[in-house]
């Protein structure tokens, strides 16, 4: 046969209405014809033809000389997995697992406020901090997760003034946030947090018959309002871009998405995540997974369903992101790196985040710590009062781990042409479907990510100029009416390279 | 419907396509794949679900089109695997001679 081009690698997926997605190495990705899909892969495409062009610039064909290609697209590739040059920059510090709430569906398996003994002593949380201070990261996030940290405050403090120290002579970029239900917020904790610069993580679920469904007070009472009140008091003295939340959605909020994404409009808030309930801790109880869990075909739809109103809302003036898509699109419209420890190959788990549990064992992620917590210590890494950093951290098990989470290797990963923008989760893997490595054909987690591709991935196949316009202010993080105000005839589905 | 066999040809399809393939199905179907004569391989599905209804015509198409699929990803393979692997060395390139170096 007479090559007058030579192909670079792609994977491919097939289409409805006869159509191939072609996606490279890098992520670049283009829509052909069938027709025209099998004319390239048989040599047969024109090069004179605009499609060879379009295939050329985006670095799946090449007629030039191949060397300066390759080192081109090596470039982009090690751009794309940047998160994996600093190691450790996410550590996740259970300060105590007492909480004032008690959700169904907790991750945390949260205790009785008054059980203090499953609160960080003084010498842990030192130890703690010693130990993630000694990541090679040059940039560290350190941050406080419960049960509910503010019954802990003297720990938390302890903490972010161990780390601050020893960052005097690290010189690392330092930063905190507390992951709180906002209940027990003071003024004084406030101006604390501000003082130190140290970011709120919060949860709301949605509007108050939502929020409260699940979200209760030991004692069985409203948590809704404590936390809007709070919330308040929170606005007056931290910065509103210092105040992000998320949402669990459980069963009943399902239905209820456009409700959910108004109330977090209503309490000021630009950004919401939507993810599906995790299936550990309490949420994993049968009776309880009765009542907050669903199939995850139930999450795709509504997720299906809600964003378009999302978007709609951004058009109409009120900005607010969806996270996750803004992530995906992100890795499927931009050549940056976007390390997210829950979706990235190889995995996170370890290398890019870590948790430490209030006794100071050592996980690659949260979800290891709440199967050991049902008796499972498949993922105990070490513990920070008996071992050294390099015996948690650079050991068989993490690279086992970490080699068991490569999609490059993994079966149905391998060959999907969604491989350049997905990710693994072993520890879920091994939580649900009892390996690791996991079976594709019925992950619930491959399912959703690749339901979610497919549908974002049709969405830029019509290119419609409305979405593409808050689309790429997601991405930018800008206003949509300074995406709006550049001529955006070539902004549209093509892809910044 | 009890169990579905499809006969392919050793000469068309190789062992990793013919697994890869069936892997896919592996979710619905109990999978079996066996030799059937020197150059030929038997693959059969059977419903994991019984009360759930397969149609044997759709399901037959849908594993060629996989099989096709698995085949035409091994063959473009041949072509630029060497490519990826050379893509994926490059990038990580500096590392491994920052640890060449750690090791002088």
């Amino acid at each position: 046969m007479n090559k007058s081009y030579t192909l670079l690698p792609f994977r491919f997926g097939r289409f409805p209405g006869a159509t191939v997605l072609v996606v490279n190495e890098t992520g670049d990705f283009q829509f052909l014809p069938t027709e025209l899909f099998d004319q390239l892969i048989s040599y047969r495409l024109d090069h004179r033809s605009a499609e060879f062009l379009d295939l050329k610039g985006k670095h799946f064909v090449t007629d030039t000389e191949i060397e300066p290609v390759i080192e081109l697209l090596a470039t982009k590739y090690r751009t794309r997995k940047a998160f994996l040059t600093n190691f450790t920059a996410l550590h996740i510090v259970v300060v105590t697992l007492r909480c004032n709430q008690k959700c169904n569906y907790c991750h945390a398996s949260s205790q009785p406020q008054e059980a203090k003994r499953w609160d960080m002593n003084r010498e842990t949380a030192i130890n703690t901090t010693k130990m993630i201070m000694e990541t090679p990261s040059p940039i560290v996030k350190i941050e406080f997760q419960g049960g509910e940290p503010l019954l802990n405050f003297d720990i938390v403090k302890l903490i972010i003034k161990t780390a601050k120290e020893i960052n005097i002579k690290k010189q690392k970029d330092l930063s905190f946030v507390v992951c709180t239900n906002l209940t027990l917020i003071t003024e004084e904790v406030l101006k604390y947090l501000r003082n130190e610069k140290v970011l709120i993580s919060t949860s709301l679920d949605g509007p108050q018959k939502i929020h409260d469904l699940h979200r209760r007070m030991r004692d069985g009472s409203s948590s809704y309002e404590k936390f809007v009140k709070n919330l308040e008091l929170s606005r007056k003295i931290l910065a509103p871009e210092e105040i992000s939340s998320l949402v669990t959605i459980t069963r009943d909020s399902l239905g209820k998405m456009t409700e959910v994404v108004d109330e977090y409009i209503r309490q000021g808030f630009c950004s919401i995540f939507l993810r599906p309930i995790n299936p550990y801790g309490y949420a994993r109880l049968e009776h309880v997974q009765k009542l907050v869990d669903y199939p995850i075909e139930d999450f795709v739809d509504a997720y299906k369903k809600v964003l378009p109103y999302i978007i709609d809302l951004n058009l109409k003036g009120m900005r607010i992101e969806e996270c996750f898509t803004s992530l995906l699109l992100t890795r499927i419209l931009t050549p940056f790196s976007t390390g997210f420890v829950d979706l990235q190959s190889p995995s996170g788990a370890g290398i890019s985040g870590a948790v430490y549990d209030y006794n100071g064992d050592v996980y690659p992620a949260d979800e290891g710590r709440m199967l050991a917590k049902m008796g499972d210590r498949t993922f105990f890494m070490g513990n920070v009062n008996r071992d050294p950093y390099a015996r948690v951290f650079n050991s068989n098990f993490l690279r086992d781990l970490i080699s068991k989470s490569c999609l490059e290797t993994l079966p149905g990963c391998h060959s999907c042409v969604f491989q350049a923008y997905c990710g693994s989760d072993p520890i879920r893997n091994y939580a649900i479907q009892g390996t690791m490595i996991g079976h594709r054909p019925t992950s619930g987690f491959c399912f959703m990510h690749k339901e979610i591709f497919k549908y974002l991935f049709e969405i830029l196949r019509q290119d419609s100029p409305d979405y593409m316009d808050v689309f790429w202010s997601w991405i930018t993080k800008r206003p949509l009416e300074s995406i709006r105000m550049r001529p955006c005839a070539n902004l549209k589905a093509s892809r910044i390279t | 419907m009890n169990e579905i066999e499809i006969i392919l040809s050793k000469r068309l399809y190789q062992k990793e396509a013919v697994i890869a393939a069936t892997y896919m199905f592996t979710g619905e179907f109990r999978t079996k794949i066996e030799p059937e004569q020197t150059d030929k391989v038997k693959v059969t599905l059977k419903p994991i679900v019984k009360e759930k209804p397969v149609d044997p015509e759709q399901t037959l198409t849908r594993f060629m089109n996989e099989i096709i699929d698995q085949q035409l990803r091994l063959d473009l393979d041949k072509s630029y695997g060497k490519l990826r692997e050379l893509i994926v060395r490059q990038a990580f390139f500096p590392v491994d001679l920052k640890e060449q170096g750690h090791g002088l």
